[in-house]
């Protein structure tokens, strides 16, 4: 084990250091706010309705990010991109709501207030998942692949 | 967890020397739900658990760039457990300090945090950091740890990766990516995964865009995914989108955490699907999405599912309706856990005024064939809420259900949700 993480951890020490170097001499680069100078409202925000022209830190039209139906069912695309820019308004909670290794209840639960919100398992989703699962597999790893499945194995015993 | 929570309460006993002059939140929801369960082949149980969900941010730490992130949760039943591994529970879902250079889009975070360049979601203990580079539009990002344990254990002991992209201003971004986890093992050391990416976006005019990637794991040597997506704006209120995915399972599970239970039986198969959807916004008056999906598994034959929803908001009021059919009838074998096609209605209004607001959702299913027994299902949840200062919001909700697995389903939650962002430490103007 020390082996493996004695050149990791030497490699990060430099890394943190060039980055460090990169930043400071990088001076012409803009940099983002730290959150969103208003406060925006609950709903869905249209960015391009306040913002016309391009987001310089990351070279993209504010449209790119207005939160439309499309965007929100494709959103893993900005955040694997633009993760800087995400954090701007929301806290990283908002992602763990869904997307964390351990999750004690579902986000539609912890979440039933907002009906208006995108959240997957809504409703009888025990019934459903043996259905769904079986037709795609995959969306099933996107969330659960690498988290702990405590409640699925009290049923999906390994034989 | 002990590790964690020790770890927490240094972060926190480091605030005071930190603080030149910052913003303290805490944020959290209080659940304490209600349900009586009865499974077919469970013992019936009464739950009352009751969960604390709680988050702790403070920002303009040390010279101003610094900030604490905090969030996790904990359970304790009130009356039969609510899980296998007792009558309490708890997670350290993230807590990292990070810090923001003053040029370039820099920053390190360290400390426990989910990573997703390039869509690699991960949780690890370690240090990400990110920067600008020059010449204009490049930039790289490295991050590196130990990823947090999951239950099966199917984890190395070391993770590590980068992305590098460049941008073309408002036309073009091209990233690369690595990702490799590792370990020792009684076989000695062993590559779990070891990914190497390629994420696309390009934007031609106003109205084209498109976004993918691809996923090669060098430790299997088979690509795990290929997904991209287009969208055309032929109008401001319309938009058009088509999508691909093909994934061989045989790669993309590889290095899953589910790999030890038999979710996935035949994984020498490739899944496969697209899809496509128009969108309609007219603002302030609805929002319509029709949308259609082609899913096809080598050794299932194809499925598809189609439908649509509408959006109306209507101050005070915000309400929406769907429809969806899931036609699962080629991928039928005869056997008890057998494949239904299902058509699932839903719809729901939500309502906002004042220091009050209320929503009322129900959604259902009609299964074309009855499963142990019965061919319907549905759950109709109500909820109501009271503003009692505009950071802190009490709200009870009540729901009623019926499926193939419960009969009669009663289920009660409530909540208290807080949000003070703005506590000053000392100090104040920034």
């Amino acid at each position: 084990m020390r082996s493996i993480t004695t050149p990791s951890l030497l490699a990060l020490i430099c890394g943190l250091l060039f980055f460090n170097a990169c930043s400071a001499l990088n001076t012409k680069s803009d940099r983002f706010p730290a959150t969103h100078p208003e406060k925006l409202t609950e709903t869905r925000p249209i960015c391009s309705e306040c913002h016309q022209d391009q987001l310089k830190a990351v070279l993209k039209p504010y449209a790119a990010f207005d939160h439309t139906p499309l965007f929100i069912k494709e959103h893993r695309f900005t955040a694997g991109r633009d993760g800087q820019l995400c954090s701007l308004c929301h806290a990283a909670s908002f992602c763990t709501d869904c997307h964390a290794n351990r999750n004690e209840v579902k986000p539609s639960t912890k979440l039933g207030d907002r009906p208006d919100r995108e959240l997957p398992h809504r409703g009888d989703f025990m019934t459903r998942h043996r259905i769904d699962g079986k037709i795609d597999p995959v969306s099933c790893y996107r969330c659960h692949g690498r988290a702990n499945n405590e409640k699925c194995v009290i049923c999906h015993r390994q034989r | 967890m002990k590790r964690c929570v020790g770890f927490c309460f240094f972060l926190a006993a480091l605030l005071p020397s930190f603080t030149a002059a910052a913003d303290f939140g805490v944020n959290g929801t209080t659940l304490v739900r209600m349900e009586k369960q009865s499974y077919p082949g469970f013992a019936k149980k009464t739950l009352l658990p009751a969960t604390q969900f709680l988050g702790i941010d403070s920002s303009g730490l040390y010279d101003g760039n610094l900030s604490l992130h905090l969030y996790g949760w904990k359970r304790a039943d009130l009356a039969d457990n609510s899980s296998e591994k007792g009558s309490t529970d708890s997670a350290f879902s993230y807590g990292y300090l990070r810090y923001r250079f003053p040029k370039a889009n820099g920053e390190v975070k360290a400390g426990r945090f989910f990573q997703s360049d390039a869509g690699m979601i991960t949780q690890l203990d370690g240090v990400s950091t990110r920067t600008d580079l020059p010449p204009a539009g490049l930039a790289l990002s490295m991050f590196a740890g130990r990823p947090v344990p999951t239950d099966n254990g199917n984890s190395g002991d070391y993770l590590a990766g980068s992305r590098l992209s460049q941008r073309l201003a408002g036309v073009l971004e091209i990233g690369a990516s690595m990702l490799r986890e590792g370990g020792l093992n009684n076989n000695g050391p062993t590559t779990y995964r070891q990914i190497m990416g390629v994420d696309l976006w390009h934007r031609r005019g106003p109205s084209l865009e498109l976004n993918g990637r691809s996923f090669y794991d060098t430790a299997t040597s088979g690509f795990t995914e290929h997904l991209y997506s287009l969208s055309y704006k032929p109008h401001k209120t319309i938009t058009l989108a088509t999508d691909f995915q093909r994934t061989p399972l045989e790669h993309f599970f590889a290095a899953t955490n589910l790999s030890r239970t038999p979710f996935v039986t035949n994984r020498r198969e490739t899944f496969s699907s697209c899809g496509a959807s128009a969108t309609i916004a007219l603002p302030t008056t609805a929002e319509v999405v029709i949308d259609y999906r082609h899913f096809k598994r080598d050794s299932r034959n194809a499925s598809d599912r189609y439908g649509f929803d509408i959006r109306i908001p209507r101050e005070p009021y915000l309400s929406g309706f769907g429809y969806h059919r899931t036609g699962a009838g080629n991928l039928k074998t005869g056997s008890e856990t057998d494949f239904s096609s299902y058509h699932e209605l839903r719809g729901y209004t939500l309502y906002r005024k004042g220091k009050i607001d209320g929503s009322l959702d129900v959604i259902a299913q009609l299964f074309d064939d009855a499963i142990f027994g019965k061919d319907h299902g549905y759950e109709l949840q109500a909820s109501c809420g009271y503003h009692l200062m505009p950071e802190l919001k009490f709200s009870v909700d009540l729901s009623i259900g019926d499926n193939p697995l419960v009969e009669n389903e009663f289920k009660g939650l409530a909540r208290v949700t807080f949000a003070f962002d703005k506590l000053i430490i000392k100090g104040v103007d920034k």
